[in-house]
C-alpha cells in the first residue's frame, strides 16, 4: 500500500459517509466526489489537523449547471495533490472561509466571491478582487450562462437579450 | 516616543512600474524608513483568458495558453498538452520529450537571466543589467533557431512538438553553451564574491524556511529558504526522469540566496541541455491525438522558471474544454510578498519584489478588460481625454477646467515631422 | 575580488572603440531571419479541397474560405486577415492538402490597415 491509499483509507475509517467517494487517480494524485458543505468541513479540518496536508494550492470553482463547485487543491510534504470538492446550489451559494486554516486562500476565495457569485462567510473587510471597480451587481463572468458577447465595456452594463420567445415555446 | 503612529506616512507604489515594468499598486506605511504595513493591490492585468479559453477548442487554446506569460510560456504550454495526452491514454515519442526538456531548460536560462538583469537594475548595478541581456539576447537568437520565434514558441502541439532539432542545430547550441557557461560562471563568482553585492542583498526581503512552508512558496523562493521543492525532481514530467536534475538548494533565505539559486540554476540548465543533446533519441517527433478528448478531469504540474504551475482540466468530452484553471507560479508567491515587505526598508521594497519573480500576467487572468463582441475602439485625443474626465467625475473629482497644452504642441510637432 | 590585471580595464575602452556595434542596422543591412521562422502565410488554390479546417482550427480566425465557382467546379479563394493572424501556423501543420506554406516575409507594416486584409487565390 502507497502513501496515498493509507491516506484514502484513513479518511474512510474516519468517516462512513466517504466511503467510495475519494479515489487514486495516479501516484501523487488524490481526488474526491463533490460532498456537501458540513461533510467537507469535516473532511478538510481531518486533512489539516491529522493528517499533515498543510499546503493550499488554489481553489478551482466550477460551474456544474445547476450547481456550484469548488474544487481544493490540497497538498502536503509528499507533495501529493488532493483535489477535495465541496458542491453547492446556485440558489444558496453559500461556504466558509477555509482562511482559519489556509491564510493562503484569501485571494481565491474572493474570486470565487467575483466570478462565481460564492457567498463567502466570515472573510475580513478587504477590497473586492479581480473583477474592475464600477463592475454591475450580480454579474458573475465565470458562470457559463454569463456570455461576454452582451456585456457592454463602455457603460458596463450586461445586457442580454430578452427571452421571450423561449417563453412562449413553454406556454 | 512609546507612541509612533503620529509619525507615520502613507506612500502609494505603484500600480505603474513599482519596480519591474508591469503593474501593481503596493500601499505602503512608514515609520521613519521603516515599513509597518503593506497592502498589495493586483489585478490589473485580467484578460479573461480562463472564460476564453472554455469557448475555443483543445488546439486553438494552444496558442491561447502559451500567451498567459510571454517569459514562461513553453511550460505553460507543457503542462496543458501533457494533461490532454494523458487524458486521451496517448504516450509521445520520446524524441519529442527530450526536445521539450530542451526548450523548457533554454526558457529557463532566458528567464532567469532577464530576472537577473531586472535585480541588478533594481539595486542600481547597471552593468550587470548590461551584461545578462545581452547574454539572453544569445539564448532567445537560439530559440528563435529552433522554434521560429523568440517567445510564444509555439512548439509545443498536442502529442509532441511541430519542429525537430537537427545537427547542425545542436551544433550551434552547445557552442553559445559554451559562451553562457563562461558568462555565468563569473557571475556566480560575482555573487558569491563581491562585498557590495552581498552587503546590498543579504538580508533583505527575508522569508525563512518555516514562513516559506507557512506561505506555500515555490520555486526559488521556496528553494532559497532551503525547501528542495522541484516539480522536475518530484513528479518527473517530459523526459525528466531519465535527465539527471540536481535540485538547488541555499540556506539564507533572503535576496541574495534567491540570487545563487537562480545563477546554480542557470548552470544545472546548461548541463541538461548539453545531456538532452547529448542522448536524443532517433525517431519520430509527434503521435496523433483526438481532437475530442475524452470526459473526465487531470491536474498536471510542471516546473516553471519561477516555480511550481499547475493546471486543472476538466473535460466533458466535446472537442471544447468544459473548465481549465491556471495556478501560475505568481500567485502562490504573492501570499509571503505581505511578510516580506513589513519590516524592511522602504529603499529595498524594489529589489524585495523583484526578487520574487512577479508575473502579474501570470497572476491575473480571469477577467473580460474588453467586450468580446468583434468591434474594436479607438480613441482619439479628444475621446481619450472625454472618458478620462467622465472617470475622474465619477469618483468625485472635477478634471475638466484643466486645460492641456499639451495637446496643442502635439499636432504642431506632428505636422512638422509630416513635412 | 581582486583586480587581475592593472590595464584590462583600458584594454577594454580601447578594443570598444574601435569595435563595430552590437546591433544590426535595420533596414540597410540584411537582416538574420531564423530559418524556422513564422512568417505570413502563402495559399495554393490549386490543390486546396475547400475542407476548411484552417479555419476551424486558427486559434484568431483570421482565414475563412470561399467557394467562387459552381458547386460542380469549385473554384477556392481565401481570405486573409494578417491584422488578426498571430503567425502561430497551425493552420499550415493542419491543412491535409498542404495548400497553405509558411514564409519568412516579416515586413508587413502599413499605414492603411485596409492592405491588411488580403485575398489569396
Amino acid at each position: 500500500m502507497n502513501n496515498e491509499e493509507i491516506i484514502v483509507s484513513k479518511i474512510f475509517d474516519r468517516f462512513e459517509f466517504a466511503r467510495d467517494k475519494i479515489h487514486v487517480q495516479k501516484r501523487l494524485r488524490i481526488i474526491s466526489d463533490p460532498f456537501s458543505r458540513e461533510e467537507f468541513e469535516q473532511i478538510i479540518e481531518y486533512l489539516h489537523d491529522e493528517l499533515g496536508f498543510k499546503i493550499a494550492h488554489h481553489i478551482v470553482g466550477i460551474d456544474y449547471g445547476e450547481d456550484l463547485g469548488f474544487i481544493y487543491m490540497l497538498g502536503n510534504d509528499e507533495h501529493i495533490i488532493f483535489a477535495l470538492k465541496e458542491k453547492v446550489s446556485k440558489e444558496n451559494p453559500e461556504i466558509n472561509s477555509m482562511t482559519k486554516y489556509y491564510p493562503s486562500l484569501l485571494m481565491h476565495e474572493l474570486e470565487l466571491v467575483d466570478l462565481f457569485g460564492a457567498i463567502v462567510k466570515d472573510l475580513p473587510d478587504v477590497p473586492s478582487y479581480p473583477l474592475p471597480d464600477g463592475w454591475p451587481k450580480g454579474n458573475h463572468p465565470m458562470r457559463k450562462d454569463w456570455n461576454p458577447a452582451y456585456f457592454d465595456h463602455k457603460t458596463m452594463t450586461y445586457n442580454p437579450p430578452a427571452k421571450e420567445v423561449k417563453e412562449d415555446e413553454k406556454q | 516616543m512609546s507612541d509612533n503612529s503620529s509619525n507615520r506616512i502613507v506612500i502609494p507604489l505603484g500600480p505603474q512600474h513599482p519596480a519591474l515594468k508591469e503593474p501593481g499598486s503596493f500601499t505602503l506605511t512608514l515609520e521613519g524608513e521603516k515599513v509597518v504595513n503593506a497592502v498589495i493591490g493586483i489585478g490589473y492585468n485580467h484578460r479573461g483568458l480562463e472564460k476564453a479559453l472554455e469557448s475555443r477548442t483543445y488546439i486553438q487554446n494552444l496558442y491561447m495558453i502559451e500567451r498567459i506569460c510571454g517569459i514562461c510560456s513553453h511550460t505553460h504550454s507543457v503542462a496543458y498538452c501533457q494533461a490532454i495526452e494523458e487524458m486521451c491514454g496517448v504516450e509521445i515519442p520520446m524524441r519529442a520529450k527530450y526536445i521539450r526538456v530542451i526548450i523548457a531548460e533554454l526558457e529557463r536560462l532566458h528567464s532567469h537571466l532577464l530576472w537577473l538583469g531586472v535585480a541588478a537594475h533594481e539595486i542600481g548595478f547597471d552593468t550587470l543589467f548590461m551584461y545578462a541581456w545581452r547574454d539572453r539576447e544569445m539564448v532567445l537568437d537560439m530559440l528563435a533557431e529552433l522554434c521560429g520565434n523568440r517567445v510564444n514558441y509555439g512548439i509545443n502541439t498536442l502529442g509532441g512538438v511541430r519542429r525537430d532539432i537537427d545537427d547542425n542545430d545542436a551544433h550551434e547550441i552547445k557552442k553559445i553553451l559554451r559562451v553562457l557557461h563562461n558568462q555565468i560562471s563569473y557571475y556566480l563568482e560575482l555573487a558569491t564574491n563581491e562585498p557590495t553585492l552581498i552587503a546590498r542583498l543579504a538580508d533583505v526581503g527575508k522569508l525563512n524556511h518555516d514562513d516559506a512552508l507557512k506561505f506555500g512558496a515555490v520555486g526559488p523562493v521556496a528553494r532559497a529558504a532551503g525547501i528542495a521543492n522541484d516539480v522536475r525532481k518530484i513528479e518527473p514530467y517530459a523526459a525528466y526522469d531519465e535527465v539527471p536534475v540536481n535540485v538547488i538548494t541555499d540556506d539564507h533565505g533572503d535576496v541574495l540566496g534567491r540570487t545563487l539559486v537562480r545563477v546554480k540554476e542557470m548552470l544545472e540548465s546548461i548541463s541538461i541541455i548539453r545531456y538532452c543533446l547529448d542522448n536524443l533519441p532517433a525517431g519520430e517527433i509527434l503521435a496523433k491525438v483526438p481532437r475530442k478528448v475524452p470526459a473526465g478531469e487531470m491536474i498536471s504540474r510542471t516546473e516553471a522558471p519561477r516555480g511550481e504551475n499547475i493546471h486543472y482540466i476538466n473535460s466533458d468530452g466535446s472537442d471544447i474544454p468544459y473548465r481549465i484553471r491556471v495556478r501560475a507560479p505568481s500567485e502562490a508567491n504573492w501570499h509571503g510578498m505581505k511578510h516580506m515587505l513589513e519590516g524592511s526598508f522602504l529603499a529595498d521594497v524594489p529589489i524585495a519584489i523583484a526578487a520574487i519573480d512577479p508575473c502579474y500576467s501570470c497572476t491575473d487572468r480571469a477577467i473580460f478588460v474588453n467586450s468580446d463582441n468583434g468591434e474594436s475602439r479607438l480613441y482619439d485625443w479628444k475621446g481619450l481625454r472625454e472618458y478620462s474626465i467622465k472617470w475622474h467625475r465619477d469618483r468625485g473629482l472635477n478634471i475638466a477646467d484643466i486645460q492641456i497644452p499639451m495637446a496643442k504642441n502635439y499636432i504642431q510637432i506632428q505636422r512638422k515631422t509630416n513635412d | 575580488m581582486k583586480i587581475r590585471l592593472p590595464g584590462r580595464i583600458l584594454m577594454k575602452m580601447l578594443t570598444t572603440l574601435v569595435s563595430k556595434p552590437a546591433t544590426n542596422t535595420n533596414p540597410y543591412d540584411a537582416t538574420n531571419i531564423p530559418s524556422k521562422y513564422r512568417g505570413r502565410i502563402v495559399y495554393d488554390s490549386s490543390t486546396c479541397i475547400g475542407c476548411g479546417i484552417c479555419m476551424r482550427d486558427c486559434p484568431t480566425k483570421s482565414l475563412r474560405v470561399e467557394n467562387i465557382g459552381t458547386k460542380e467546379n469549385k473554384k477556392f479563394i481565401m481570405h486573409y486577415s494578417l491584422g488578426r493572424c498571430i503567425f502561430c501556423c497551425q493552420c499550415v501543420d493542419s491543412c491535409p492538402k498542404k495548400s497553405l506554406s509558411q514564409t519568412r516575409d516579416f515586413l508587413l507594416a502599413t499605414t492603411d490597415s485596409s492592405d491588411l486584409e488580403e485575398i489569396m487565390r
